[in-house]
C-alpha cells in the first residue's frame, strides 16, 4: 500500500474567539493527499473555526496546525494562500474587483507571480469555470451560480493543493449544487485535497467519502462515511441526522437490512436481495458511493444488470 | 476638544448601542429621529462585518497587509469600500423593506407605541446628570468666545 | 380565499428588452392551507414572495399586470404597511431583515407599529420568542445571534403580528438539519393553534412533506406543477428536469414500482409511511419463504 503523505495535521487544537467563545477543545485530524473529506455537525460545533486555521486565517490558542510540513503559526498568509484554497459560503463576501479578470487575477497578482504567470494563471482558471466569455464583466452582475464558479476561479488561479469550500449547497438548487460538486471532484481528480464543509447529508452520501462529524468544539467521530451513517447514536449526539434512506433501513434492521444503504438505489438493491433470499450483505458497497460510480463509470442510480435476474 | 472626542469615544465603547438609543427616546427625540440612528448604528455595524469578511478573503488569497506601504494600504482600502458600499446600500434598501413590512409608516398610519419606554423610567440622577452637561456645555461655549477665567484648564 | 393572485406579470424595469420574471401567474390558496413553492434557482420564487404583501409594486419599479388579493385586501389599493395587519413577511437574509438594536424590541416593532397596547405587546413578544424557542435570547443584540437565531427572530418578529398570511422565502438555508426540523414544526403547530395560512418557498422538500398541504412547482415565472404532496410527487420526470430534489423515499418507491419483484402501487412520501409498507413487505416476504421451507 502506497504510503500516501499528510497534508493537513492538527494536534490537540485550542481555540477561543477573542470574546471568549471557546470554539475548539482539543481537535486532533490528519488529513492525506487526494482525499476528500466532509466536515458536518451543527451550527456553532466548530468546523468552521477548525478550517479557518488551515489557511492562517486563525492561529491556534494552543495546539499545533501543519499544513505540507509547514507550522501555520510559523508561516505568512502568501505561503499558506499557496497551499489552502478557501472559497467562502456566500460568493458576495468573495468579490471585490471590477472585473471577472481582475477578480481572479488579485491571487497570483499579490502572490508576486510574474505577468505572463499570472496571465496563463488565469486564463486556465476561467477555461476551468467556464467563465472565458464574461471576463470583462462588472462580478455583480453576474447570476448566483456564476459567481460561486468566479469564487472557485479565483481560488484555483493560485492553484493550492488543498481546497476548502464552505457550505457550497446552501441557498443553491440541486442543479448548482451537482455543478459544484462536479468541478470539485474534477479538481479531485486532478490531484487536490478536497473539504467539504456541509448540512447536506445526500450530498456527502453521494460525493464524499470521508467524514468527520464535529460536536461542541470536538470531533466525535471520524471514517467513511458509509460507517459514520450506520452508526445513528454518535450522530444523535451530535444533533446530526443521516439520509432518509439510511434512517428508514436502520429502521428496518430487524428485518435484516443492513444500517447503511445511502442512496435508494442501494436501499432498493437491499430489499431486492432479501425478497429473493440471498444474504444483504452479499452486494459489496464498501466505499461504492454516488462518487464511486462515477470514477467506475456507472450511474449509481441504475440498478445494476446481475440484480435484475434475481 | 480632545476631552469632548475621548468622552464621547468612550461613552460610545461603553455603552451599547440599544442603551444610547433608549437613553435618546428618553428626552422624547420623534421616533422616526430614533430609526434613523437605529439604522446608522445597524448600518456601521454591518458595515463592518462585511469589510472584515473581505478582508478576511482576502487574507486567505495571501493578502498580507502588513506588508504593504501606507500608499498602497490607503489604494487597498479605497479599493475595498466601493464594492463594499454598493452592498451595504442594498442591504439598507432590503431593511427598509422589511420595515415597511412590519407596518411601519413615515405618514399617516396608527400612533405607536413603544415596548421600552415604560420600563425605562428616568431618574432623578438622570435629569441632574444631564442639568449638570448642558450647564458645563454652557460654560465651555461661553469660554471660547469670553474666556472667564480657570485659563490653565485645558479646555 | 387567503390568497388569490390572477394573471400575475411582473418585470423588474419599464423597457421593453427587460424581461418577465413573473408570467401570467394564477393562484389560490385556502384560509389555513401550508403551501410549499419550489423550483430552480431565478425561476421568480423570491419575486413572487414580494407580491404577496405589497412591497411589489410599491416598493420596486416595474410593470404590475393582473390583480394580487391578500386576506381580501388588493395590494394595488394598500401600501405595504397597510398589508402588514395581515400578511407577515420573513426574508432570506438574516442580517439585512433584522431593524432594531435588541431581540425584544425587534420582536415588539411590528405591534409598536399597529399601535397596541404595551400590556398586549409583552404578552405577544413572550409568546413568540417562546414559538422560536428563542425567550433565552430576549434582550440579546443581534451582534451577539448566530445566523440561524437571527432568522428565528425574524420569524418571531412576524408572528407577533399575529398574520392571516405568512409568507417565507427559504427561511431555513441558514439552519441545521435540526434547526430546519424545528422551524417547520413551529410553523405546522401554529396553525393549529392560531388560523395561519403559509407560503413557504423551499429548496429542500425532503423535510416539508410531512407538513405541505400543497406543493407548487415554479420555473421561468410560471406555475407547471400544482397538488398535493401525493400528485406533485408522481411527476418524477417533471422534477427531476426542473432540478427539484424528490425525498429518498419516494426515490424509492418510483424504483420499487418499476421492478416486477415488488407489487408497489402507490409512492411513499414520507419515511413513516415507507416503513411501514416496507416492513410490511419484508415481513411478508419471510414468511413466504418460511412457508416454502417447511
Amino acid at each position: 500500500m502506497v504510503e500516501r503523505r499528510k497534508v493537513v495535521e492538527v494536534r490537540d487544537l485550542q481555540f477561543t474567539y477573542p470574546d471568549g467563545t471557546v470554539a475548539l477543545k482539543g481537535v486532533n485530524l490528519d488529513i492525506y493527499e487526494n482525499e476528500i473529506v466532509g466536515m458536518i455537525g451543527q451550527n456553532g460545533s466548530g468546523k468552521t473555526t477548525l478550517v479557518k486555521h488551515f489557511n492562517g486565517i486563525l492561529k491556534p490558542t494552543s495546539g499545533k496546525v501543519i499544513i505540507e510540513d509547514v507550522d501555520t503559526t510559523k508561516s505568512d498568509f502568501k505561503h499558506l494562500a499557496k497551499k489552502v484554497g478557501y472559497v467562502y459560503q456566500n460568493p458576495s463576501y468573495q468579490l471585490f474587483c471590477n472585473s471577472v479578470e481582475k477578480e481572479v487575477e488579485f491571487g497570483p497578482t499579490i502572490l508576486g507571480f510574474s505577468q505572463d504567470e499570472i496571465k496563463q494563471r488565469v486564463d486556465n482558471a476561467l477555461k476551468t469555470m467556464g467563465l472565458e466569455e464574461k471576463r470583462k464583466e462588472y462580478p455583480f452582475f453576474l447570476s448566483m451560480g456564476e459567481r460561486q464558479r468566479l469564487a472557485i476561479a479565483s481560488i484555483l488561479a493560485t492553484n493550492p493543493s488543498i481546497i476548502i469550500v464552505d457550505e457550497p449547497t446552501t441557498g443553491q438548487d440541486i442543479k448548482r449544487a451537482e455543478e459544484i460538486m462536479n468541478l470539485l471532484i474534477k479538481l479531485h481528480k486532478e490531484g487536490r485535497t478536497i473539504i467539504v464543509i456541509t448540512h447536506d447529508m445526500r450530498l456527502i452520501a453521494d460525493y464524499v467519502p470521508r467524514t468527520v462529524v464535529m460536536f461542541d468544539g470536538k470531533i466525535l467521530a471520524d471514517g467513511p462515511t458509509r460507517q459514520i451513517f450506520a452508526d445513528p447514536k454518535t450522530l444523535l449526539k451530535a444533533f446530526v441526522l443521516p439520509p432518509q434512506i439510511t434512517r428508514l433501513a436502520q429502521k428496518l434492521e430487524n428485518c435484516g437490512i443492513p444500517p447503511d444503504p445511502l442512496t435508494a438505489a442501494e436501499m432498493c438493491n437491499c430489499c431486492l436481495c432479501f425478497c429473493s433470499g440471498s444474504p444483504t450483505r452479499s452486494i459489496d458497497f464498501a466505499g461504492c458511493n454516488h462518487y464511486c460510480a462515477h470514477i467506475q463509470g456507472h450511474h449509481s442510480h441504475r440498478i445494476p444488470e446481475k440484480r435484475k435476474q434475481l | 476638544m480632545m476631552t469632548a472626542l475621548f468622552g464621547t469615544l468612550f461613552i460610545l465603547t461603553v455603552c451599547t448601542d440599544n442603551d444610547l438609543l433608549m437613553s435618546l427616546r428618553l428626552i422624547r427625540i420623534p421616533h422616526f429621529l430614533s430609526m434613523i440612528i437605529a439604522f446608522t448604528f445597524r448600518g456601521i455595524q454591518l458595515f463592518f462585518d462585511d469589510m472584515f469578511a473581505i478582508v478576511e478573503a482576502q487574507k486567505s488569497r495571501g493578502l498580507d497587509l502588513d506588508t504593504l506601504s501606507i500608499l498602497q494600504k490607503f489604494k487597498w482600502f479605497v479599493a475595498l469600500v466601493v464594492p463594499l458600499f454598493v452592498l451595504e446600500f442594498r442591504k439598507m434598501e432590503e431593511t427598509a423593506n422589511a420595515a415597511d413590512s412590519r407596518g411601519y409608516s413615515l405618514s399617516g398610519g396608527k400612533k405607536r407605541t413603544e415596548l421600552r419606554l415604560r420600563e425605562a423610567k428616568p431618574h432623578s440622577i438622570d435629569f441632574l446628570m444631564i442639568s449638570f452637561l448642558i450647564a458645563l456645555l454652557v460654560y465651555m461655549i461661553l469660554n471660547l468666545f469670553f474666556p472667564l477665567g480657570f485659563n490653565s484648564l485645558p479646555f | 380565499m387567503s390568497v388569490s393572485l390572477r394573471n400575475l406579470w411582473w418585470k423588474y424595469g419599464e423597457k421593453e428588452d427587460v424581461p418577465w420574471i413573473l408570467k401570467g401567474i394564477t393562484l389560490d390558496v385556502k384560509e389555513g392551507e401550508f403551501v410549499v413553492v419550489t423550483g430552480p434557482n431565478e425561476s421568480g420564487k423570491t419575486t413572487l414572495c414580494l407580491c404577496l404583501n405589497g412591497l411589489i409594486p410599491y416598493n420596486y419599479l416595474g410593470v404590475f399586470k393582473g390583480h394580487v388579493e391578500v386576506a381580501g385586501m388588493d395590494t394595488r389599493d394598500h401600501k405595504t404597511s397597510e398589508l402588514a395587519e395581515k400578511v407577515g413577511m420573513v426574508f432570506q437574509d438574516p442580517d439585512c431583515q433584522f431593524i432594531t438594536l435588541s431581540v425584544d424590541t425587534e420582536v415588539a416593532f411590528g405591534p409598536e407599529n399597529f399601535g397596541l397596547p404595551i400590556d398586549e405587546i409583552e404578552e405577544r413578544v413572550d409568546w413568540a420568542l417562546k414559538a422560536v424557542r428563542m425567550e433565552d435570547y430576549k434582550y440579546k443584540p443581534p451582534r451577539a445571534l448566530s445566523g440561524g437565531q437571527k432568522q428565528r427572530v425574524a420569524i418571531a418578529a412576524a408572528l407577533a403580528m399575529r398574520p392571516d398570511v405568512l409568507v417565507l422565502d427559504e427561511p431555513t438555508s441558514n439552519l441545521d438539519p435540526v434547526g430546519k426540523a424545528e422551524v417547520l414544526e413551529i410553523i405546522s403547530e401554529l396553525r393549529k393553534e392560531i388560523k395561519l395560512t403559509a407560503v413557504i418557498v423551499e429548496h429542500n422538500i425532503e423535510d416539508c412533506v410531512a407538513f405541505a398541504d400543497r406543493f407548487i412547482l415554479l420555473y421561468d415565472g410560471k406555475i407547471e406543477l400544482s397538488g398535493s404532496p401525493e400528485e406533485f410527487l408522481k411527476h418524477e420526470e417533471k422534477l427531476k428536469e426542473r432540478w427539484v430534489r424528490l425525498p429518498q423515499v419516494t426515490e424509492l418507491s418510483h424504483l420499487m414500482m418499476t421492478n416486477e419483484n415488488f407489487y408497489l402501487k402507490n409512492i411513499y412520501l414520507t419515511l413513516n409511511q415507507a416503513y411501514e409498507s416496507v416492513d410490511q413487505m419484508l415481513r411478508r416476504q419471510r414468511l413466504g419463504r418460511k412457508k416454502e421451507g417447511s
